[in-house]
């Protein structure tokens, strides 16, 4: 069973950042999340054009995932 | 006809004797005797080679011994190879469009990656749904332990959590119909199978399954 989380807002990542998973102070401190590089993922939704239609077409719309490394 | 008497079989025995050798002699040639060849030192009798030429005597249960070792060797060599090494399987479901089709599409996994050996953000990855014993998903990575991600769908909520340690975050490629993190929340790295390096039909139309983590091309603000 996996421990329980602590959801936060974005705008309070640069907070807890300076904490690793098990809640101890990192050292040496990571800098800025700006200076970090960008990286994206790109996943998708996806659907059926007409859902009552058998022949429809599955169309897919893009969901963009940023990351900073 | 007068009857001669040779010393050497009047000595020797009766006189019907004389009579009937006399006969055979007369009407049969004298059977000459035929050299025997004589046997090589190296060549086998001919009652040994007969007897090479049949199958070895064995018992009847040497054969089922022979039949089963056969196949517990060949079982273990396909466990070691599919626990260790790499394993097909067929995927359902659409949770990963449009990277893996619906129905009837098979992966390769590579069991190196089993238990989160080497896994990285962005890598796809098959392992045990911890919510349905013995039902196995596949899933892309978006956090490791420590990492700060997203704990709904991008955009429509900016809550985030911190990846526990011993744990990752998963994410299917189709965001609409998809069972992941998003609704069971981290996952522990003791479950992966195993990464996710190819995947087609076996009628042909192979394809690897790459790391989709990458510098963007254009700032999406």
């Amino acid at each position: 069973m996996a421990p329980p989380l602590e959801p936060f807002p974005s705008s309070d990542l640069p907070k807890k950042l300076p904490y690793s998973a098990t809640g101890k102070y990192l050292k040496p401190q990571p800098g800025p999340l700006s200076e970090c590089k960008l990286l994206e993922l790109v996943q998708y939704n996806c659907d059926l054009a007409e859902k009552d239609n058998p022949n429809a077409v599955v169309i897919c719309e893009a969901v963009v995932r940023l990351f900073r490394r | 006809m007068p009857i001669r008497f040779s010393p050497a079989i009047s000595r020797s025995g009766p006189l019907f004797r004389c009579f009937a050798s006399n006969a055979t002699k007369r009407n049969v040639p004298r059977a000459q005797p035929q050299p025997q060849p004589k046997p090589k030192l190296n060549e086998p009798s001919p009652q040994k080679l007969e007897a090479s030429n049949q199958y070895p005597k064995e018992p009847w249960y040497r054969v089922h011994i022979r039949i089963i070792g056969k196949f517990a060797g060949f079982s273990l060599i396909l466990h070691v190879v599919s626990t260790y090494g790499y394993s097909i399987n067929l995927t359902g479901g659409i949770s990963m469009l449009p990277t893996v089709a619906a129905q009837e599409e098979w992966v390769l996994l590579s069991k190196y990656h089993r238990r989160g050996r080497d896994i990285e953000v962005g890598d796809v990855v098959s392992y045990y749904n911890p919510l349905v014993v013995g039902q196995m998903v596949m899933k892309r990575v978006i956090g490791m332990p420590g990492d700060f991600v997203l704990r709904d769908t991008p955009g429509r909520s900016d809550v985030m959590v911190q990846v526990p340690e011993g744990h990752f975050w998963s994410a299917g490629d189709n965001q609409a119909f998809s069972r992941d993190s998003r609704i069971y929340g981290p996952i522990p790295l003791a479950l992966i199978r195993g990464k996710v390096i190819a995947s087609g039909f076996p009628s042909g139309g192979w394809k690897w399954i790459v790391n989709t983590l990458k510098e963007p091309e254009e700032f999406r603000a």
